[in-house]
C-alpha cells in the first residue's frame, strides 16, 4: 500500500564518489565511460513526515474527547459507534494498527529500563492520554479509540453471560500477560504484545498465520462473548482499570431512580453493572470470616513462593533473548561441544569480537532477568492472592452500580433502562431528571 | 445512603488525591518527553552487517516483503557476467531463467558501451529474498544492498524481520534518516 | 439502537406494542431480509476464506524461493548444457512459477478485499436486524443461590488459573536446569578481552607420548600454561603462554593465546649443547613444533596435517576394497581435484573443478553423506590453462573448525563458514605458473597465508606471500618473495620461542614470522621446481627437491644462514612431488619413482629402501610408528618407521590416488579419482 501523498523522494549518491568500504571490496575496477552515461541516482521514498505523527495525535484525542461526551454527556450509543468505527478504519486499517496505545506499555517499559533507547514522545503521549482520560472519564479509550476494542465490539451480535468460573479465572491473565510484556520488554526481548496481537493481521492484511487463526477464531468468539480480548487478555486494560477505578465522571445509576428492573445489568455485555447483594447471608459468617483470614495469611505465602519459582525459571525465560541465546551457543562451540555454527554464532566469529564481551553483555541481561522474572511471580502470586482475597470478602450491595474499572463505556445500558434514561453520569449528591414511567405492555 | 455519606466522601477524597498524584505524574512524563524531542524511529538494514540469509523476504508481516535490493551504481563494476546477476554454476551466458540468480526476474542487463553493462532492479517484481546481493557481495564489487522500503513498510512496533534476523542487522534509526545507503555507511 | 429521548419512552418498550399490523409485517419483512443478507454474507465470507486457504497452500508449490524441482533440472542442465529440450523446461518451470506466484498473490489481495467487503456486508445486515429487532434485555436478577455459586465458581476459576501458572512456573524451572550462566561467567571473568582470535595450538612431531600430553622435559617454554585436558579445548580465555623472549610483539594481531605447547622431546640432543660447535652444525636442541589452528591437534585442519606426522593418531591397517574390509563407507566427489580432504569435527572439506565448475564440498565424517556443496563461480576468461596432472582444483583447504579456505589456480581465495557459506572472497591475480599453482595455504592464529609464488627461472618479480584476515579477508601484509614458481605449501613450527612460517623454493628457503611476515632467516639450498613442502624432526627442518638435495636445516639462525644452519645434505634419491615426513629419528622419502627411502636424520645417511613399484604422488604420513605410502595405484603401502625396514602390509582402494590422505578419529580419508575413502576399524 503505497502512500504516495506522503511519500518524498530523496536523491543520495548523485557524485560518483567510491566510499571507502568499497574501495577494499572493489573486486572489479571502477569503469570509465566514454559515452558520457550518467549513473542513475539512488533514491528511496522517505516515510510519512513526522507532522502526521501530531495529526495522529490530534484525532487520538479528538475521539477521546468526543467519546466522553457521547457517554457522559449525550448518553449516545449511536454516537460512541460511530466514532469506534471511525477508529477502526483510522488507527485500524489506515494507521495499520500500530503505534497503538497497547504496544505503548512495551516502549515505555523499554525506555524506563534500556538506557540506549529513548522513548519517542508521540508513543509517550499515546501512552499516556487514554489513561489521563480515564482518570477523569473512564474507560473512553475502550469504548471507541481501540481500534481492537471497536473491532470485538462491532461485531458483537448477542451476548452470553460467562459462568463466573471463567469469568473470575480468565480475568487474571491481563495481570500476568502485563507481567511477562513488562519482563520482556524491559529486557529488550521481545514485544510480546506486538507479537501476539490477534488482529493487527486484519489490519495488514498479513501476519502470521497463527496468530491471525488465534485472531480469526477471537473474532468469531466476539460475536457471542462481548470483548473477550479486552476482558481476558488486554495488558493496557490493568492500567486503565486502574486509572478508571478513581475516575471524576462515570456512568452512575442514580439510586433514587432506580426500580432495580436488573435490565441494564443484563444490557451490559461485560457485566459491569453489579447487582445488588442478597439480603440473607450466603453462609454462615464465621465461615466466612475463616475462609477470608486463611486467604490473607496465604498471601504472602502466594507471593513468596510465586516469586521463588520465577527466580528458578529465569534462566528458561531468559534464554528467549537473543543475546544470551548467543552467549550460550557461543559458549557451546568454543568449549567444543558443538562444532556446527549457526548464522548467528559464524556472524559473532566474524565480527572479531571477543567472547569475553558477548559473555558480559549476556551477564548483564542475565542479571536483569533474574530481578524481572522474581518480579513477576511475585506480582502473579499478589494478583491471584488478592483476587482470592476480594472474591472472599463480604459485600454489600443496596443498590446497583457500575464498576467503572469493568466499564468498558460502550453506553449499551442508557437505552436499557426503563426509567427514561437514568442512568446517567452524576456527580455526587445531585439526582438528575424526573422520576420514571414504567413500562407496560 | 445517608449513612453512607461518610464513608462515600472519604472514598472521593482519596479519589481525588489519586486523580491529582496521575495527573501530576502524567503532566511530568508528557513535559519531560515533549522537551526532549526524542524522534520516532523506523526499521532499517545495515548493509554491512547483512549476511544475505533470505529471512527479509520471508520473515516480513506484509506480502510481499516491505524489503527492496538497491542498486549502488557508484560502486557496481558495470561487469557483462554480473556475480549478482548470474548463477554459480550456469549453463551458458544468457540472461536466460536457467542462468540467473534471481528467482522472479527482477535484475536487468542493459548495455551501456563497450564493455560496460548497467544492472537495474525492477522493484515492482523484487520479493527481496537476496540472492543476488549474495552473488554481488561474495564475488562482485557488493554494489546491491538490500533496504526496507519506507513507503512500504508498516512500521511495526516490533518488526518481525528484525526479530528473525539471525545477525540483528535491522535496527531502529531515526525517522529523519530513514535509510543505511551502501554509499554512506562506513564500517 | 435508537437514541433514547427525553420524552416518549425508549423505543424498545413500545415499539412492538405500538405497531399496526401492516408495519409489523413490514417490519418482519425486513427483518427476514436482513437476517437473510447477513447468512448470504456469511457463506460468502466463509467461501471466500476457503478458497484463500486453498490459494496459499496451492503456492507453496510454487514458490520462487523453494523450488526443488526447478533446482534439480537446473543441475542436470549444468550438468548437460548442449540439452536444448532440457533448457526449455528449464525456463517454462520458471516462468510456471512466476507467473503462478504473481497471480496468488493477487489472487490473496484481491480475496482479503473481498473479504471485508463480506464482513461489512454481515455487520450492516445484523445491524439492520438487530435495529428491527432488538434484543431485548431481560430483568432477571440473580438468586441467592446463583450468588453464593458465583463466589465459590469465581474462586475456583481464580485457584485453577493460579495452579496453571504455577504449573507453567515449574515446567520453565526444570527446563533452565543446564543453564550455563555460571560457566561462561567465569569466563568473562577471566577473559583478557582481547580479540576473538583463536589462539594458536601446536602438535609436535615429539617421539612419544600420546597426541595430547606434554613430552617429559617439556618445560622450557612454559607448556605447563595448559594442560590438555579434552581433545579440544582452545584454551582461548587462558591467553598465557609464558612466550621466553620477542616473538614479534605489538603487531596487528597481539599475542596468540596460550595452547597446549608439546615440545620435542630430542633425547639425542642434550639441552646445553651449544648452536654450532666447529665445522658442523647441530641440530637445535630447543623445542621444535609444529603449529596447527586452535583445536586442531585432534583433527586433521591442514594439508598432511603440519608435517605429516601424528604419533597419537592411529588408523587400520588392513582394508581391502575388493572385499569391502575396513572400508567404511565410500562417497562419489561430483568433481575431480588433487587436493587432499582435511577433517575438522564431523567434516570432511574438499574441493573440486573442471575447466567450468568449481565447488567446495563437506562430507560427513560418520557416514560419508554430502553435508554441503558450495560452487564458486568459474573462471574469469581467458579460460584458464592448467596441466593435466595439476587439474583445476590441486591446492589442499585449510580450517580451523569456523572457518574453511580453499585456494584455486586462478588466483581465487575463497573462505567458507562451517556450514558452507561464503564469507568472503579475494582475487589475487591469476598467478604466472606453468603447471598451475598448487601451494595450499595455512592458518596461523587468525591469518589466512597464502603463498603465491610465480613466474620463471629469472623472472622472481611477482611472487608473494600473502596473509589475509580470517575475518573479512583484507591483506594483513605481504611480502615480495625473491624466488620464482614454486608449488610447495608452507611449513608452521614453533622453533624455540619463535614462530617461523618455512616456505621452500628455488633456490632459497626462507622462514618468517607469521604474524608479521618479516623475514627470519634464509637458505640458499634449492633448485629446480619446487614441489616437497618441509618437514621437520629432531631438531631440524628438511627441505628436499629433485635436482637439489635432502637438506637439513638448523632452523633457530637470522639472516642468510646457508653457510651457518645448514646440517648434512643428502642427494642420492630424492622425490619431486611427495614431501618428506620425519618422526624425529628418520626421514622417509617417497618418489615418483617408485621407491621409498629413509634416511637418519642425525647423520644425512640413507639406512633403507623399499620398492613401491608404482610412482608415489601422495605425500607419506606417519601414523603412531607405522608409514603409510600411497602409490598413485591406490595402494597403501604400510612399513614400521624405524632403522629397519619391515613391510606390515599392503591394502588398495582400487583407484589411482594423488592426494595425500587425511587422518582423524582412528580413520583414514584416501581420495582417489573419483571417491572418498573412508578406512576405519572393526
Amino acid at each position: 500500500m503505497r502512500r504516495y501523498s506522503e511519500a518524498i523522494w530523496i536523491l543520495v549518491g548523485m557524485f560518483p564518489v567510491v566510499p571507502a568500504w568499497a574501495q577494499e571490496q572493489q573486486r572489479q575496477p571502477p569503469p570509465e565511460f566514454r559515452s558520457g552515461y550518467a549513473l542513475p541516482p539512488l533514491n528511496a521514498p522517505m516515510p510519512r513526515a513526522e507532522v502526521f505523527t501530531v495529526v495522529d495525535l490530534l484525532v487520538l484525542l479528538a475521539v477521546l474527547s468526543l467519546t466522553a461526551w457521547f457517554l457522559l454527556g449525550a448518553r449516545s450509543r449511536a454516537g460512541v459507534r460511530v466514532l469506534a468505527v471511525f477508529s477502526l478504519l483510522y488507527f485500524g486499517f489506515y494507521r495499520l494498527g500500530c503505534v497503538c496505545s497497547i504496544g505503548a506499555v512495551q516502549n515505555v517499559a523499554l525506555a524506563l529500563v534500556e538506557p540506549g533507547y529513548v522513548l519517542p514522545w508521540s508513543v509517550g503521549l499515546f501512552f499516556l492520554l487514554p489513561l489521563v482520560f480515564a482518570l477523569f472519564f473512564g474507560r473512553v479509550f475502550c469504548a471507541a479509540a481501540c481500534p481492537l476494542g471497536a473491532l470485538q465490539d462491532l461485531v458483537l451480535i448477542r451476548s452470553r453471560r460467562l459462568p463466573a468460573f471463567l469469568e473470575q479465572g480468565l480475568s487474571l491473565i491481563p495481570y500476568l500477560y502485563l507481567g511477562a510484556g513488562l519482563l520482556m520488554a524491559a529486557t529488550g526481548t521481545s514485544f510480546l504484545f506486538c507479537q501476539y496481537d490477534p488482529f493487527v493481521g486484519f489490519f495488514r492484511f498479513g501476519g502470521p498465520a497463527t496468530v491471525m487463526a488465534f485472531g480469526a477464531a477471537l473474532l468469531l468468539l466476539s460475536t457471542v462473548v462481548g470483548r473477550p480480548f479486552c476482558r481476558f487478555l488486554c495488558p493496557y486494560g490493568v492500567l486503565l482499570r486502574a486509572c478508571s477505578g478513581v475516575a471524576r465522571w462515570r456512568v452512575r445509576i442514580a439510586p433514587s431512580a432506580c426500580v432495580q428492573c436488573h435490565l441494564c445489568a443484563d444490557a451490559c455485555p461485560f457485566g459491569a453493572i453489579r447487582p445488588v447483594t442478597p439480603n440473607a447471608d450466603l453462609e454462615p459468617r464465621p465461615v466466612g470470616r475463616r475462609r477470608l483470614a486463611v486467604l490473607i495469611l496465604l498471601l504472602p505465602l502466594l507471593v513468596i513462593g510465586f516469586s521463588a519459582l520465577g527466580h528458578l525459571a529465569s534462566p528458561a525465560l531468559a534464554r528467549q533473548n537473543r543475546v544470551i541465546a548467543l552467549a550460550e551457543r557461543v559458549w557451546l562451540e568454543e568449549q567444543g561441544q558443538l562444532w556446527q555454527t549457526t548464522e548467528a554464532s559464524e556472524g559473532f566469529w566474524n565480527s572479531g569480537r571477543p567472547p569475553a564481551e558477548l559473555y558480559r553483555e549476556a551477564l548483564a541481561v542475565r542479571r536483569r532477568f533474574g530481578i524481572g522474572a522474581t518480579l513477576l511471580g511475585g506480582w502473579f502470586g499478589l494478583v491471584v492472592g488478592g483476587r482470592l482475597i476480594l472474591l472472599a470478602m463480604r459485600r454489600r450491595r443496596t443498590e446497583y452500580e457500575a464498576d467503572p474499572g469493568a466499564c468498558l463505556s460502550c453506553a449499551r445500558c442508557y437505552a436499557a433502562c426503563p426509567v427514561r434514561g437514568e442512568v446517567s453520569i452524576s456527580l455526587p449528591h445531585r439526582v438528575t431528571g424526573e422520576t420514571g414511567v414504567t413500562w407496560s405492555r | 445512603m445517608a449513612d453512607k455519606g461518610g464513608l462515600k466522601s472519604r472514598r472521593e477524597f482519596l479519589a481525588e488525591g489519586a486523580r491529582t498524584a496521575g495527573l501530576i505524574a502524567a503532566s511530568m512524563a508528557a513535559g519531560s518527553l515533549v522537551t526532549r524531542r526524542a524522534e520516532a524511529t523506523v526499521w532499517q538494514i545495515d548493509p554491512l552487517k547483512c549476511i544475505q540469509c533470505g529471512r527479509c523476504a520471508t520473515a516480513c508481516v506484509l506480502t510481499p516483503s516491505a524489503v527492496k535490493c538497491l542498486h549502488a551504481h557508484v560502486s557496481c563494476g558495470y561487469c557483462r557476467l554480473c556475480f549478482g546477476l548470474f548463477r554459480d554454476q550456469r549453463s551458458g551466458n544468457e540472461t536466460t531463467a536457467e542462468n540467473n540468480r534471481c528467482p522472479t526476474d527482477a535484475i536487468r542487463r542493459a548495455f551501456v558501451e563497450d564493455p560496460y553493462f548497467e544492472m537495474t532492479i525492477d522493484e515492482d517484481l523484487c520479493i527481496g529474498c537476496a540472492r543476488c546481493v549474495k552473488g554481488c557481495n561474495a564475488f562482485g564489487n557488493g554494489s546491491l544492498f538490500l533496504q526496507i522500503r519506507q513507503d512500504l513498510c508498516a512500521r511495526c512496533n516490533q518488526c518481525a524481520i528484525a526479530l528473525a534476523c539471525p545477525v540483528g542487522a535491522v535496527e531502529r534509526v531515526p525517522v529523519s534518516q530513514p535509510y543505511r545507503m551502501k554509499t554512506e555507511v562506513r564500517r | 439502537m435508537e437514541q433514547v429521548e427525553r420524552g416518549p419512552l425508549p423505543a424498545h418498550a413500545t415499539a412492538e406494542g405500538n405497531r399496526t399490523l401492516p408495519e409489523r409485517e413490514i417490519v418482519q419483512a425486513g427483518y427476514l431480509a436482513a437476517v437473510r443478507t447477513a447468512m448470504i454474507a456469511a457463506v460468502f465470507c466463509c467461501v471466500v476464506v476457503v478458497l484463500m486457504a486453498v490459494n496459499t497452500v496451492k503456492s507453496r508449490a510454487y514458490d520462487p524461493l523453494n523450488a526443488p524441482k526447478l533446482l534439480r533440472r537446473q543441475l542436470d542442465l549444468n550438468r548437460d548444457p548442449q540439452n536444448t529440450r532440457l533448457r526449455a523446461e528449464v525456463r517454462r518451470l520458471d516462468r510456471e512459477i512466476r507467473t503462478a506466484y504473481f497471480r496468488s498473490r493477487r489472487f490473496a489481495v484481491q480475496g482479503s478485499y473481498l473479504l471485508l467487503g463480506g464482513v461489512v456486508v454481515f455487520l450492516l445486515a445484523t445491524e439492520v436486524a438487530r435495529a428491527l429487532r432488538p434484543s431485548v434485555p431481560l430483568p432477571l436478577s440473580p438468586t441467592v443461590e446463583e450468588v453464593a455459586m458465583a463466589a465459590v465458581q469465581g474462586r475456583r476459576g481464580v485457584a485453577t488459573v493460579g495452579v496453571v501458572g504455577a504449573g507453567l512456573l515449574l515446567l520453565l524451572t526444570v527446563l533452565s536446569r543446564n543453564d550455563r550462566a555460571a560457566e561462561y561467567a567465569r569466563a568473562a571473568a577471566a577473559g583478557t578481552g582481547q580479540g576473538g582470535q583463536p589462539a594458536v595450538a601446536s602438535v609436535e612431531p615429539g617421539r612419544d607420548g600420546r597426541h595430547g600430553n606434554p613430552a617429559p622435559g617439556s618445560s622450557s617454554v612454559g607448556s605447563a600454561g595448559n594442560a590438555v585436558a579434552s581433545d579440544r579445548s582452545p584454551a582461548v580465555a587462558a591467553g598465557r603462554v609464558s612466550t621466553q623472549g620477542d616473538t614479534g610483539t605489538g603487531t596487528v594481531l597481539g599475542e596468540p593465546a596460550g595452547a597446549e605447547v608439546r615440545t620435542h622431546g630430542s633425547a639425542e640432543a642434550p639441552a646445553t649443547r651449544a648452536s654450532t660447535a666447529a665445522g658442523r652444525v647441530e641440530p637445535m636442541p630447543a623445542p621444535l613444533t609444529v603449529l596447527l589452528p586452535a583445536g586442531g591437534e585432534a583433527e586433521w585442519p591442514v594439508f598432511r596435517g603440519g608435517a605429516g606426522f601424528a604419533p597419537g593418531a592411529s588408523a587400520p591397517t588392513v582394508w581391502d576394497v575388493k572385499t569391502g574390509r575396513g572400508i567404511l563407507w565410500r562417497a562419489v566427489v561430483p568433481l575431480p581435484g588433487r587436493g587432499s580432504p582435511v577433517v575438522w569435527g564431523d567434516q570432511i572439506f574438499l574441493t573440486g573443478a573442471d575447466a567450468s565448475r568449481r565447488a567446495v564440498y563437506s562430507f560427513s565424517v560418520e557416514k560419508g553423506d554430502l553435508l554441503w556443496q558450495t560452487f564458486l563461480p568459474a573462471p574469469s576468461t581467458p579460460p584458464l590453462k592448467v596441466q593435466a596432472e595439476t587439474g583445476y582444483a590441486p591446492a589442499t583447504p585449510v580450517t580451523d573448525g569456523r572457518h574453511v579456505c580453499a585456494v584455486f589456480p586462478d588466483g581465487l581465495v575463497v573462505c567458507l563458514s562451517a556450514s558452507g557459506r561464503i564469507l568472503w572472497t579475494r582475487d589475487l591475480g591469476r598467478p604466472e605458473n606453468p603447471f598451475g599453482h598448487a601451494a595450499s595455504p595455512v592458518i596461523y592464529a587468525d591469518l589466512l597465508i597464502v603463498p603465491l609464488d610465480q613466474g620463471k627461472g629469472e623472472d622472481t618479480a611477482k611472487s608473494r606471500l600473502y596473509a589475509l584476515s580470517l575475518t573479512d579477508g583484507r591483506t594483513v601484509w605481504e611480502v615480495a618473495r625473491p624466488v620464482p614458481s614454486a608449488w610447495a605449501t608452507p611449513l608452521l613450527i614453533r622453533a624455540g620461542d619463535r614462530d617461523l612460517l618455512v616456505l621452500s623454493a628455488n633456490p632459497w628457503v626462507i622462514a618468517y614470522d607469521p604474524r608479521t611476515g618479516r623475514e627470519q632467516w634464509r637458505a640458499r639450498c634449492m633448485a629446480g621446481d619446487v614441489a616437497p613442502s618441509p618437514a621437520v624432526g629432531g631438531g631440524w627442518v628438511f627441505v628436499c627437491n629433485q635436482r637439489a638435495a635432502l637438506v637439513a636445516i638448523r632452523p633457530d639462525g637470522t639472516g642468510d644462514v646457508t653457510q651457518t644452519h645448514v646440517g648434512w645434505q643428502f642427494d642420492e634419491s630424492l622425490p619431486d612431488i611427495a614431501s618428506p615426513v620425519s618422526d624425529g629419528a628418520f626421514v622417509y622419502l617417497a618418489l615418483s619413482e617408485g621407491l621409498v627411502i629413509c634416511v637418519d636424520a642425525r647423520t644425512g645417511k640413507k639406512v633403507w629402501e623399499y620398492e613401491t613399484v608404482a610412482p608415489v604422488h601422495a605425500s607419506p604420513l606417519i601414523l603412531g610408528s607405522t608409514l603409510y605410502v600411497t602409490d598413485t595405484e591406490g595402494t597403501t603401502h604400510l612399513l614400521t618407521t624405524g632403522g629397519a625396514m619391515q613391510l606390515i602390509g599392503k591394502a588398495s582402494v582400487g583407484e589411482e590416488v594423488q592426494a595425500t590422505p587425511a587422518v582423524a578419529r582412528g580413520r583414514l580419508f584416501l581420495r582417489g579419482q573419483k571417491h572418498l575413502f573412508c578406512i576405519g576399524g572393526q
